[in-house]
């Protein structure tokens, strides 16, 4: 229940746009008490078919540039095999620091950026 | 614009993560797109890339399936009531309320 819970708030942030996932892997690593690479693995599966509905939607609705997000994507896929085989080389607490080190980065960041009142 | 593909799918795959954090900054600053496509090309990105992500870690073993079913329900309906609830919710102290909560929680992940 306190999984289910914990994917109902950070959905609602995801679905205002606000970047849900990056509290879904704390919260379940602070706890829920998962371990850091199920935590991140389980995350990546739990997320495709919703990603795969959003992507749909943005589609149809013409908010997407294709030819960008083609070499964006093509690119992407190979810096995704890199990062996910590096993760599998990390013990599991030295990948929570870096996670929590990326999550500190980004908070402050979120808050000290130009134009930080306008939706990411 | 390749570069910003490499990065982003690096913390996607490194931390399993979206990766919309650095697509969506990269393809308006970078790439010249507005905030309405920028989002939505960004989602389409995500999609692949965490595919591929996905799958190294189901390789590993690293996918709790009865995990992901739980997180997979509640996101969601989490994501059908956030997507109702974003013009009615003032954004600029809500965002900072998340960034205070990403503070707190990376140095509790650090410590």
């Amino acid at each position: 229940m306190l999984v289910i819970t914990i994917a109902i708030i950070t959905g609602v942030i995801s679905g205002m746009g606000l970047g849900g996932g990056v509290f879904l892997v704390p919260a379940l690593a602070l706890l829920v008490a998962s371990a850091q690479h199920e935590a991140q693995g389980s995350t990546l599966m739990a997320y495709l078919p919703t990603a795969l509905v959003a992507a749909i939607t943005h589609y149809r609705h013409g908010n997407v540039d294709l030819p960008i997000s083609w070499r964006v994507a093509v690119s992407g896929l190979f810096g995704a095999i890199v990062g996910a085989l590096l993760a599998g080389i990390l013990p599991p607490m030295l990948l929570r620091r870096v996670f929590g080190l990326f999550l500190l980065v980004l908070g402050i960041y979120s808050v000290l950026r130009p134009g930080g009142d306008q939706s990411k | 614009m390749c570069l910003v593909g490499l990065a982003g799918g690096f913390v996607n795959g490194l931390l399993g993560v979206g990766g919309g954090m650095l697509f969506i900054p990269g393809l308006v600053y970078l790439g010249g797109l507005d905030e309405y496509h920028a989002h939505g090309s960004s989602l389409l990105i995500v999609l692949p890339v965490s595919m591929v992500s996905a799958v190294v870690y189901l390789l590993r073993g690293q996918v709790e399936w009865s995990l992901a079913l739980k997180i997979a329900l509640g996101g969601v309906i989490g994501a059908y009531i956030g997507a109702r609830l974003t013009r009615s919710v003032p954004g600029r102290w809500l965002r900072y309320a998340l960034a205070v909560t990403m503070v707190l929680a990376g140095t509790g992940m650090i410590l």
